[in-house]
């Protein structure tokens, strides 16, 4: 036996005097409803709080905005699901399932948004003074609680890529918050769309990527 | 011009410093062409090749080869020339880590987090072997496989909440290993070569022989370790004196095996400018406790 298979029994050793119990993370479609229950009740408490017939009226009456809510959608649930999975060794295929849909949501989102730009041209309406900067405030805010869900799963986890963890967990809180904005705006404008609600997880991965990538790698050790 | 016959040509290799998948060429070969098999998993993006991909380069010194987003791997030493028998990547992945133990590894698992010391012992010394089969067929070094394979224990312990009983455990320890083995291209890659070596190999493989609590450090070596800051002597103390591997050394202090390498290194790093400044001016002036070592080589420069 070598020196170094020597080192690597003792090391054995010492990790079984270091064990202490642990309780085993919830299954990961468990983790994914909490993290739903929870931007659910948010969302409930938002539309309740105000029109819900707004919401209805915005999805239904125009079809940019529809196009837009159902990419944020995708991007949200993809992006959940990818960044709880990336927690999870052995669960890559789902991180990168839902990495791609959170992908594909997020940039069929803009596409709607850059498309109604386009077609409206001149005619596409200006957002009244500072709503753009209320509703990126209010859908960042309103992220928060889902980002922190989801990433006290992730610290409790193990993180093999630690800044694409951070990175999938803010598209997915980020689009969350847009969603619950866009469903509680009621102004259509695109270009408003694009300013206002999708800016939301674009800025809190600028902001949040590399501190809570940094956080995720010193946690797992 | 010699065409390299690739060893592991139409098998997995293991990925290389840029996280590509690593085939393995003739010691004689100047010029290689490296198939990557479409199934290969590429480490850096984290998708599996859709097609096969064909390279060609030249096989340098230094081992690195190849043109393009895939490139193979040569090497020039010997020891690359003879795969050993336990060691190919079609037993490791296909045969020997077959799931028939898998409800006793299952199990053993879940008793461990719950708890039970001797069924995680039992656990750990069952799949090393396994382990450390996985990392040989992807790291020749045998030095740098055994850190890996000793990282990756330490992964799975840190890991162990993440563990579900009604999955199975060897894909989950799997994924483990292989996030391991890619950590270490991805430290070498950061670091450069030379300094991920100098962590572990600057001091003689003496001083790892184990605990070495008799030894006698020489007056100028002891003072220079007194000056080092606390945690960079902890490192260079529980690596070098205690002679821990690494992940010991790390569980030890608490911290990650990353870290305390990089602490090691900079440890090593002060003691030898401060030993070397020492024997240039001929005269070793002890540095004063609580001093750190660029202190101490301040002083003996001057």
């Amino acid at each position: 036996m070598t020196d170094s298979t020597n080192t690597t029994e003792r090391l054995i050793n010492r990790l079984g005097e270091d064990l202490e119990p642990v309780r085993p993370l919830p299954r990961l479609r468990t983790a994914f409803a909490i993290v739903l229950a929870v931007w659910a009740t948010f969302l409930g408490l938002v539309v309740l709080g105000t029109d819900a017939a707004i919401a209805t009226g915005s999805l239904m009456g125009n079809q940019i905005y529809l196009a837009s809510f159902v990419g944020l959608v995708v991007a949200a649930l993809g992006g959940t699901a990818s960044a709880l999975a990336g927690g999870i060794p052995g669960r890559e295929k789902v991180e990168t399932v839902g990495m791609m849909l959170a992908a594909v949501g997020l940039f069929a989102a803009a596409i709607a948004c850059l498309v109604g730009i386009q077609s409206l041209g001149t005619d596409a309406p200006n957002s009244p003074p500072g709503l753009d900067a209320m509703c990126f405030r209010e859908g960042a805010l309103l992220s928060l609680l889902p980002a922190g869900v989801i990433l006290s799963f992730l610290v409790r986890g193990w993180t093999a890529r630690p800044v694409r963890a951070a990175l999938i967990a803010l598209v997915g809180a980020g689009a969350l918050g847009a969603v619950t904005v866009h469903l509680n705006c009621g102004f259509l404008g695109p270009k408003h769309v694009l300013l206002g609600h999708m800016s939301v997880p674009i800025v809190l991965i600028a902001l949040g990527v590399y501190p809570i990538g940094f956080v995720l790698r010193r946690m797992r050790g | 011009m010699v065409i390299a016959a690739p060893m592991r040509m139409w098998g997995r290799g293991g990925p290389d410093v840029r996280g590509n998948p690593l085939v393995e060429f003739r010691g004689d070969a100047r010029w290689a062409l490296c198939v990557v098999a479409a199934g290969e998993m590429h480490a850096r993006v984290g998708l599996r090749l859709l097609w096969p991909w064909v390279a060609t380069g030249p096989v340098t010194d230094r081992g690195a080869v190849g043109w393009g987003s895939f490139q193979g791997h040569g090497r020039a030493a010997p020891r690359c020339l003879r795969p050993e028998p336990s060691l190919s990547t079609e037993q490791t992945d296909k045969e020997e880590i077959k799931t028939d133990s898998e409800p006793e590894l299952s199990a053993w698992m879940s008793a461990a987090q719950g708890g039970d010391a001797e069924a995680y012992r039992r656990l750990l010394t069952t799949i090393q072997p396994r382990i450390r089969a996985m990392v040989r067929s992807r790291i020749s070094d045998v030095a740098a496989a055994e850190d890996v394979v000793q990282n990756a224990l330490l992964s799975i312990h840190r890991g162990r909440a993440t563990y579900r009983p009604e999955r199975a455990f060897v894909p989950w320890m799997r994924a483990i290993v292989r996030n391991s083995i890619i950590d270490l291209f991805r430290e070498r890659k950061r670091r450069g070569e030379r300094e991920s070596n100098l962590a572990v190999d600057e001091w003689p493989d003496e001083a790892n022989d184990g605990r070495n609590e008799d030894a006698v450090l020489a007056p100028e070596l002891q003072d220079a370790l007194a000056a080092l800051p606390e945690k960079q002597r902890e490192a260079v103390t529980l690596i070098q004196i205690d002679g821990l591997s690494v992940a010991e050394a790390a569980l030890r202090a608490g911290i990650s095996p990353g870290a305390l390498k990089v602490r090691a290194h900079r440890g090593y790093r002060a003691l030898r400018d401060a030993l070397e400044g020492a024997r240039k001016g001929g005269v070793w002036r002890s540095a004063e406790p609580g001093n750190n070592g660029s202190d101490a080589r301040e002083r003996s420069r001057t």
